[in-house]
């Protein structure tokens, strides 16, 4: 792999200073408040002064921004790099760990997002590949106008008629809750990931899994009902562009077998989709906090809105920054795929 | 020069190729016939659009839609005997490509998938056809390239396209052509897309292979001076129908046609004082409305009234050497 | 591209009224710049030609008929609304002030009749639409009049000049894109109010301003600022994509050699920028930018079902879900409604974006233009004749 390991380290390196950017960006979003949000943490109104005032020092309310910066990353960073979590920062309205709860909460998230992004694979590519493969006839027409509405539909409407069929008419789905695998109670598990659904295949709970789909399915299908049929659009127009390039044709007169041809099309099409991919998790993120306030699921995404609402600036910054590391993350891993399968992009 | 008895290797006759667009029917080739002798180059020269590119194609059904072949026999004699292309299934059609009839096009950088090593590319061609397995294939590949003169051969194998210059690539591109050793290599403009000396190197190495591995070369081009150096006979297209064809120094001494005649007026003599560059007035005309009669017509100082409606039939004027002009119709 | 005969075309009536529309703004350009539309006559007709091949297209002309409808409402809807958003008619239906669509009630001794019910408040559905139909259109074009550009010149001054001023401002545009847009957007949408507060609030003109484009009684100026954050927070979540694209484009026209011919020849950067960089670099953002006109309206709406927009009692469409999702699905039509106006009005503009990506592209653009051709046959002049 001539120059893949190169490229990789100079990638990840470029990792780091996006990293800071991104927390500086964060702590001046938090920042930009000239309320006192330490007298809302103590209570509003009717805060004691003494309280107010122990808040204040300690998160450095009356230090400068740069100190405050300073003690917001320590105690971000502290949280994972010591095992009981010495110094790491507390949310003043729970007095947990902001991670705990955050982590509590990303379970949730992250299993809506699988579910959203089953959805759009398994239907956006498929239905990509037939209309490329009858372009013009009644399939492709429909992709297109399915690719065209999904992408109008505000998330909540869609969602709540969709609600409105599946759950008040047909109960294909619940919207109770999120239902957990029963060794997290007993402390049973024989591995944990700490994602539900998977504990509960690993142990064998299926009844339980069957629970998780049922609580999951619609709101991962809202989710990702509109970046798959955007996704199929692109995946028909990628894999038409390189089934009409040059070097098909002369595969052709090389006398290649029909499959070996497909495999050169569709890989050359595949390179330019997994960029859509992984740009389009970035949305899915961000639609995750409509779906999961639209279908009650306890996930990061709500959990942010009502961290802004109570001005409850620490966990606003773990949770945006979570949201960031792990689009980040995602989009690396793209760039790892992408950069394995194009060879020309490794300089 | 044809030597006794010569074989035929492949006979194209009365071919119809048309393209059916939004803006009409294009007959991009009307009643094309002609045949390739063993061993020998042969040459189809022309404007852009005069058909030459679509011709080869044709001759392994590589037309795609909305092009269309739809009249036309082409027989190809294989050591089996002959067969009519235009009656083999798609099956039988994909064991003649790449292994008994090759091609070569203008774009090397076209022709090779990017995400491929020229190693695989070259290696997948024997693969394909069972000339060889894998292994094997990758061991020939090296010699492959070593017999297209590329530089340093075991590590360019394992390169990708794009780390090659645009000679190597094509270098690259006849090696995947030659690698099952075919009967008649079709070559496209080879050298249209490359640097003039690279030109020169990549014609020298046709040549040379050529004889190496006794084939017969079909050479497409519109650069009369290649026809001049590589070819033995030619064929002048004009569009879409043959208008002239001969052996190369029949043609260039004794130009019959109209359009041939401005070809190679057209190409001035370094040597000598040039008052005025010589063109063919007019332009290639409309191939969905062609013009009735003969289709050179409207730009021919010599046209006749019998020119302007009825098509000239392919006579021979002498040994060889026919022409589809009423001229020369007695 | 000559017209030279103009029975080659067979025009249809909405042909005739997009020739006269290009034409009155050649017009107006021409009263501006003397001599424009001699010295551009192609130019002219070729815009001509493009309006043909996008009238052929149905959902072209329906999603522009929904453009059209989008912003007539929005700019004129408060006005014929037949209630202010402010009319809290608090008309008793049951236990609740919640009427359903297409009732009429007395009540008071006058009757009233709610085409498509009230909400909570007893607020007339169809005025509160209307209202929330000036905020979305007043939202998405300052967001992209004010927010596309500023993408723009950043990434044409990263890509033509290079350097340490590239890096530095790639380095900030990808900081920015490392941010799942709508979660950078709620969480700016959230801060800014409690700062743009006090500046609209001590600012009349200001105030007077906004109030003209929102259609709003200025006494709620206090909840112009959570408005203005959201079109704040959607500006700095939309420009990042916008200098990618742009730096890149520029990047591979830069290299042409007319640049380094236009340098040689002492053109002013300035004038290299505008004249050749721009024009080349512009036509992919055009479709860009219809649609993303859509994208706005929809992160708008969302924000607002977020609670971040408007507040009370100040409505735009993502409010009046916000408000009514608790009564779902009883009180339907709180959720329906404006979730139907949202989808038309950005189903117009992906309509049109999509069909103008058709038009612009040559290859397809092609094949619709020799369909109109066809129709009448080209009046034949020589043989062979060629068009």
């Amino acid at each position: 792999m001539a120059g893949l390991k190169e490229y990789l380290i100079r990638r990840a390196i470029t990792f780091i200073p996006t990293i800071i950017g991104v927390t500086l960006i964060v702590f001046i979003i938090a920042n930009i408040i000239p309320a006192d949000p330490a007298r809302a943490w103590a209570g509003g109104e009717r805060a004691r002064p003494e309280i107010v005032a122990r808040i204040r020092k300690q998160y450095h309310l009356d230090d400068p921004w740069y100190i405050q910066y300073i003690f917001v990353m320590k105690g971000i960073i502290s949280y994972f790099t010591s095992p009981t979590h010495e110094g790491a920062i507390v949310n003043p309205l729970t007095s947990r760990y902001i991670f705990d709860d955050i982590f509590l909460r990303f379970p949730t998230t992250f299993q809506l997002a699988l579910f959203a992004e089953i959805f759009i694979l398994t239907i956006g590519i498929p239905l990509g590949l037939i209309s490329a493969l009858k372009r013009n006839s009644w399939i492709d027409t429909f992709v297109r106008f399915f690719a065209l509405t999904g992408t109008s539909m505000p998330i909540f409407w869609f969602g709540y008629i969709m609600m409105w069929i599946f759950f008040t008419n047909l109960r294909w789905t619940s919207l109770a809750g999120v239902p957990l695998p029963r060794c997290y109670e007993h402390g049973t598990c024989p591995v944990t990931t700490h994602i539900p659904i998977f504990d509960a295949l690993i142990a064998g709970e299926f009844d339980i899994v069957m629970q998780i789909i049922r609580r999951f399915w619609l709101p991962g299908f809202v989710l990702g009902f509109r970046a798959a049929g955007v996704l199929a659009r692109i995946v028909r127009n990628s894999f038409l562009d390189a089934l009409s390039s040059d070097f098909i044709e002369f595969a052709k007169a090389k006398g290649l077998p029909k499959r070996w041809i497909w495999k050169h099309a569709l890989k050359n099409a595949f390179v330019p989709v997994i960029t859509v991919i992984g740009l389009q998790f970035g949305s899915l993120l961000g639609g995750a906090v409509i779906t999961e306030t639209v279908f009650g699921l306890p996930g990061l995404g709500r959990y942010t809105v009502n961290a802004i609402n109570y001005l409850n600036m620490p966990a606003v910054i773990g949770a945006t920054l979570l949201f960031a590391f792990i689009y980040m993350v995602v989009n690396l891993v793209v760039d790892i795929v992408y950069s394995a399968i194009d060879p020309r992009i490794r300089y | 020069m044809t030597t006794f008895p010569a074989r035929k290797v492949i006979e194209v006759k009365d071919l119809h190729v048309h393209f059916f667009t939004y803006a009409g029917v294009v007959k991009a080739i009307s009643g094309v016939s002609f045949e390739i002798y063993e061993g020998e180059t042969f040459c189809l020269v022309g404007e852009t659009g005069c058909g030459k590119s679509v011709t080869s194609r044709a001759l392994t059904r590589l037309i795609e839609s909305p092009g269309r072949i739809v009249k036309g026999q082409i027989i190809f004699y294989r050591d089996s005997g002959p067969v009519d292309i235009m009656t083999l299934s798609e099956e039988e059609l994909r064991e003649i490509r790449g292994r008994e009839i090759a091609y070569i096009f203008q774009d090397p950088t076209a022709s090779l998938d990017p995400l491929y090593t020229v190693g695989y590319q070259i290696a997948e061609t024997m693969v394909a056809h069972k000339t060889a397995d894998w292994k094997t294939a990758f061991r020939k590949a090296i010699s492959i390239l070593k017999s297209v003169i590329m530089p340093d051969p075991e590590k360019r194998v394992k390169n990708y396209p794009h780390e090659l210059s645009g000679g190597m690539r094509q270098r690259v591109v006849i090696g995947i052509s030659l690698s099952n050793k075919p009967k008649l290599l079709i070559a496209d403009e080879p050298t249209t897309n490359l640097d003039v000396t690279i030109q020169a190197q990549i014609l020298d190495l046709l040549r040379k292979l050529k004889k190496d591995e006794q084939m017969t070369l079909l050479l497409i081009t519109h650069n009369m001076g290649v026809v001049a150096e590589m070819c033995t006979r030619v064929a002048v297209m004009y569009a879409g129908k043959i208008v002239e064809i001969g052996p190369v120094m029949e043609i260039f001494k004794n130009p019959l046609h109209p359009y041939t005649k401005g070809l190679l007026k057209a190409v001035p003599n370094p040597l000598s004082k040039i008052e005025k560059l010589e063109s063919i007035p007019g332009t290639v005309p409309n191939l969905i409305y062609p013009p009735p009669g003969c289709r050179f017509h409207p730009r021919c100082k010599y046209m006749m009234e019998v020119c302007r409606s009825k098509e000239p039939p392919l006579v021979e004027v002498s040994e060889g050497h026919k022409v589809a002009c009423w001229l020369y119709v007695k | 591209m000559p017209l030279a005969s103009e029975e080659v075309y067979e025009k249809k009536f909405l042909d005739k009224i997009t020739d006269k529309l290009v034409d009155t703004v050649a017009g107006i350009i021409n009263k501006i710049k003397p001599g424009w539309i001699v010295k551009n006559k192609s130019r002219i007709d070729e815009w001509k030609l493009m309006f043909y091949a996008f009238n052929r297209s149905p959902p072209g002309v329906i999603g522009a008929i929904l453009i059209l409808g989008f912003i007539l409402i929005g700019i004129f809807g408060p006005y014929f609304a037949p209630y202010s958003y402010r009319e809290f008619l608090y008309i008793e239906y049951g236990e609740t002030y919640l009427v359903p669509p297409g009732t009429t009630v007395v009540s008071k001794g006058k009757t009233f009749y709610f085409p498509l019910g009230t909400d909570k408040y007893g607020r007339d559905l169809v005025s509160l639409i209307l209202y929330g139909a000036r905020v979305s259109l007043v939202v998405s074009m300052i967001v992209i009049a004010l927010g596309v550009p500023l993408g723009i010149i950043l990434g044409l001054v990263a890509g033509y000049f290079g350097g340490k001023i590239d890096e530095i401002i790639m380095r900030i545009t990808d900081t920015f894109l490392a941010f799942p847009a709508l979660i950078l957007a709620i969480a700016f949408a959230a801060v800014l109010p409690e700062r743009l507060r006090p500046i609209i609030i001590y600012n009349e003109q200001l105030k007077t301003i906004l109030s003209i484009f929102f259609a709003a009684d200025p006494k709620d100026a206090a909840n112009f600022a959570p408005i203005l954050s959201v079109i704040l927070a959607i500006i700095i979540v939309w420009w990042p994509g916008y200098t990618r694209i742009i730096r890149g484009s520029v990047l591979s026209v830069r290299e042409n050699l007319y640049v380094e011919a236009a340098r040689a020849l002492g053109v002013s950067t300035w004038k290299i920028l505008t004249r050749h960089i721009l024009p080349n670099v512009i036509s992919p953002v055009l479709v860009l930018i219809t649609l993303d006109v859509g994208a706005v309206i929809l992160v708008e709406a969302g924000l607002s079902f977020l609670g971040l927009g408007a507040q009370d009692p100040m409505v735009d469409w993502g409010k009046i879900v916000y408000d009514g999702a608790q009564f779902f699905p009883d009180r339907w039509w709180l959720v329906i409604f404006p979730g139907l106006a949202t989808f038309l009005a950005v189903l117009g503009w992906n309509l049109v974006g999509d069909t103008l990506r058709d038009v612009l592209d040559p290859r397809t653009r092609r094949s619709i233009e020799f369909k109109i051709k066809k129709k009448k046959p080209v009046p034949s002049s020589e043989e062979g004749g060629s068009s």
